[in-house]
């Protein structure tokens, strides 16, 4: 390296920041300690474990006993739900599924009818989706067990059902009517169809609306991951007020080192102590609290220089815009604890109503949540985050450009 | 080696520098001399690229500095007056990273580390955090960190503040070394022993401005050949014995009195005023011109310690 050159300048004074800022005991504790404290305790308040170990109940009400409910029920019951059918007295389902009277009928001669799925309004969100999605996995499944049952009656010929040019004639419901043990036929054909392993696996993860809510560390570790990187960002803000006091940063000025390669060099070292918080902090999450890292984590990497860089930048605004090292420490923690609840650190975005989700698209830390989730909790890729990459990126810039337009470097 | 022309830098009201010109040649000490307030960190300042001047011009080594110095910072030492170290690293760990700033690394920085702290004789506690150094050690690692990458200019501000004379002597000894090596320094202080002992020119600063300028020798034929008497004795200033002529007084008060003279002939017959005044005389003290003198005449203060 050209040892007067720019690059070898911000790497002295970034090396420097960097070994400084671990040479403070409390670093340590607010950084690496005191997250684990809290991934830990919000982690068990938010259910702990992983999203798959949440038993969701299901009351039935069921008003149908024909073939196709029986079926229903049948894969419901191979569904991750806890079913319940009867209400205990004087309690009420917070959950149910109303299977109405003339359900087997309709569905076999091929007319509309209604499931209802009713769900308490103070419900738990996370797990009403949960039974959502498994009851429309349940009909997919009876539904495809009735057409392969149709489609071998076609095949065979002389049955209630046949292909008449384009179009079928006839229906299921015809045979149960004619025939005493059709049911009974009907429903050992479903039930076999249906406690076959599936051919064809349908993919359990929905896309979209139907994914689960992040829970437990799943939801923890991302966020006090975020909420203490930015915590000790701002804090770091602290330490520019000192150097600026002590005649650190005018002594660093008149070395041949100039004010882009202090703010660099600045930059740079808050960005490797964030770094290092969050390799801690993700590899933690992933063997000790066994969380999912998602499919792609060279898509979460970059994201997380991004958040770095940001978080550094920020920072940097601390210290240009404040002399005083407590002015620092209040805006410090106001500013982060503020930008923490409404970008989604504290409870799922996915929770909050509109408005408070517009807020948090407006801070870097709901991009980064939100990205942190798309790529680990719902299996995403680098091009669904690249979007987010790109705003904490410009949020970072900004930052920047603020730091450098005010930062002092005398006394 | 170090040209100034013109500086000028106020602050609000405060005309901190009020048109500084001066140069310093190659291996010359140049001494600034001057109260608290008189300009001499803002000159400091400006000569090192930290403040923006807001007119003159200044020229390092062929170099004009007012592009931020540039290339001319590289070859700069500054000493500034308040500690700039970090306090929770050691007095070796803080000249590894300032003398890396000047492009020291490995071995040569290892080298030229232990050279300047075996100067300053810190070398047994180098591994201490400065935080926990006296405040004379802390202004010894102050000093070597200016020093670190052998500069051919150093700028130093006041660097003895607060610092034991045997460590002030030192500190002196390895400013004249460097310059007899043809280093240029700059030197500012209040002390006038220093400015004296130290500097082959001296500029005599109050608010902003020079007020003099030249040799020890140069500023001291400014207040004339004239000898200062100072007496101590029991009488009151209102019944002074007269005077021989050549002689006159500069202040009096009941019990001491300074006299100005241009003789030394001219005390034995003013102390024979005296006696036959009847007036006890307890000291006399005769000092010849000296930088206090023409301190004393070009601001009207007397620079204390
Ligand atoms: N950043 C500043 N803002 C406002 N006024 C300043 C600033 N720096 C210096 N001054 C004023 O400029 C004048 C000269 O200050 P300077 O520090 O240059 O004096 P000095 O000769 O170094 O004094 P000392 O011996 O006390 O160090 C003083 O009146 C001081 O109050
Ligand atoms: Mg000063």
């Amino acid at each position: 390296m050209n040892r007067s050159g720019s690059a070898w300048l911000v790497s002295r004074i970034a090396l420097c920041d960097f070994r400084l800022t671990w040479k403070d005991r409390s670093v340590i504790i607010w950084s690496l300690l005191m997250p684990f404290v809290f991934i830990f305790v919000f982690g068990q308040i938010k259910g702990g474990g992983s999203p798959s170990d949440v038993k969701a109940t299901l009351t039935i009400e069921n008003h149908d006993d024909g073939p196709v409910s029986k079926a229903l029920l049948a894969s419901l019951g191979r569904e991750n739900l806890a079913l319940v059918f009867e209400i205990p007295e004087g309690g009420e389902a917070v959950r149910s599924l109303v299977i109405p009277e003339d359900f087997s009928e309709k569905v076999l001669s091929r007319e509309k009818t209604r499931l209802v799925l009713r769900k308490d309004e103070g419900s738990n969100s996370e797990a009403g989706q949960t039974a959502e999605v498994a009851v429309a996995r349940a009909l997919v499944k009876t539904v495809s067990a009735l057409l392969e049952i149709e489609g071998g009656i076609i095949r065979e010929g002389n049955g209630p059902i046949s292909m008449e040019g384009d179009s079928l004639s006839g229906n299921l419901w015809i045979t149960l009517e004619n025939r005493p043990d059709g049911a009974a036929a009907l429903e050992a054909d479903l039930d076999s169809i249906i406690a076959r392993a599936p051919v064809i696996t349908v993919a359990s993860s929905f896309a979209g609306k139907a994914r689960e809510i992040p829970r437990g560390y799943q939801s923890s570790v991302p966020g006090n991951l975020v909420m203490f990187v930015l915590m000790g960002m701002a804090f770091s803000g602290i330490v520019i007020t000192q150097e600026r006091r002590a005649g650190i940063l005018a002594r660093t000025a008149v070395s041949p080192a100039r004010k882009r390669d202090i703010v660099a060099g600045k930059l740079a070292g808050r960005m490797m102590v964030g770094i290092v918080q969050i390799l801690v902090l993700l590899v933690a999450g992933r063997f000790i609290f066994k969380i999912s890292l998602g499919n792609d984590v060279a898509a979460l990497v970059i994201l997380m220089v991004a958040f770095a860089f940001c978080c550094g930048a920020f920072s940097l605004v601390f210290g240009s815009l404040f002399g005083n090292p407590d002015q620092v420490a209040g805006f410090a923690i106001v500013t982060t604890l503020v930008m923490s609840a409404l970008g989604g650190c504290w409870w799922p975005l996915e929770v909050v109503p509109q408005p408070f989700r517009i807020v948090a698209f407006c801070l870097p830390t709901g991009w980064t949540m939100d990205g942190i989730h798309k790529l680990i909790s719902f299996g995403y890729g680098l091009g669904s985050v690249a979007a987010h990459i790109l705003v904490l990126v410009l949020f970072g810039a900004a930052f920047l450009a603020v730091a450098s337009a005010r930062l002092k470097l005398a006394r | 080696m170090i040209e100034v022309n013109g500086l000028r830098k106020y602050f609000g009201n405060v005309k901190a520098v009020d048109g500084l010109s001066f140069g310093v040649k190659e291996g010359e000490i140049f001494g600034f001399l001057g109260p608290n307030g008189a300009g001499k960190t803002t000159t400091i300042s400006m000569l090192s690229g930290l403040l923006r001047p807001d007119a003159g011009t200044i020229t390092i080594a062929g170099m004009e500095m007012s592009g931020g110095g540039g290339k001319a910072r590289s070859i700069m030492g500054i000493v500034p007056q308040e500690i700039a170290l970090y306090e929770e690293l050691s007095g070796r760990e803080n000249l590894h990273f300032w003398g890396s700033l000047y492009g020291l690394s490995g071995a040569r920085l290892r080298e030229e580390t232990d050279r300047v702290l075996d100067m300053v004789e810190l070398s047994d506690r180098a591994d201490d955090p400065v935080g926990k150094y006296s405040g004379g050690m802390k202004r010894r690692i102050n000093l070597c960190a200016g020093l670190i990458h052998r500069p051919q200019i150093i700028l130093l501000d006041e660097p003895t503040l607060g610092i034991d004379p045997q460590a002030r002597i030192r500190i002196l000894d390895i400013v004249r070394k460097e310059a007899e090596s043809g280093t240029t320094v700059i030197y500012t202080t209040h002390y006038l022993e220093e400015a004296e002992s130290l500097c082959k020119r001296i500029a005599i600063i109050d608010q902003g401005r020079i007020h003099a300028e030249g040799t020890l020798a140069e500023l001291v034929k400014l207040v004339g050949e004239e000898d200062i008497v100072t007496i101590t004795g029991d009488f009151r200033a209102d019944a002074f014995p007269a005077l021989p002529e050549g002689t006159r007084i500069d202040r009096i008060a009941d019990g001491t009195a300074r006299l100005v003279v241009r003789d030394h002939g001219a005390v034995g017959s003013m102390l024979s005023g005296f006696f036959s005044s009847g007036l006890r005389v307890d000291t006399v003290a005769i000092s010849e011109p000296n930088l206090q003198g023409v301190f004393l005449k070009l601001t009207g203060k007397e620079l204390r310690d």
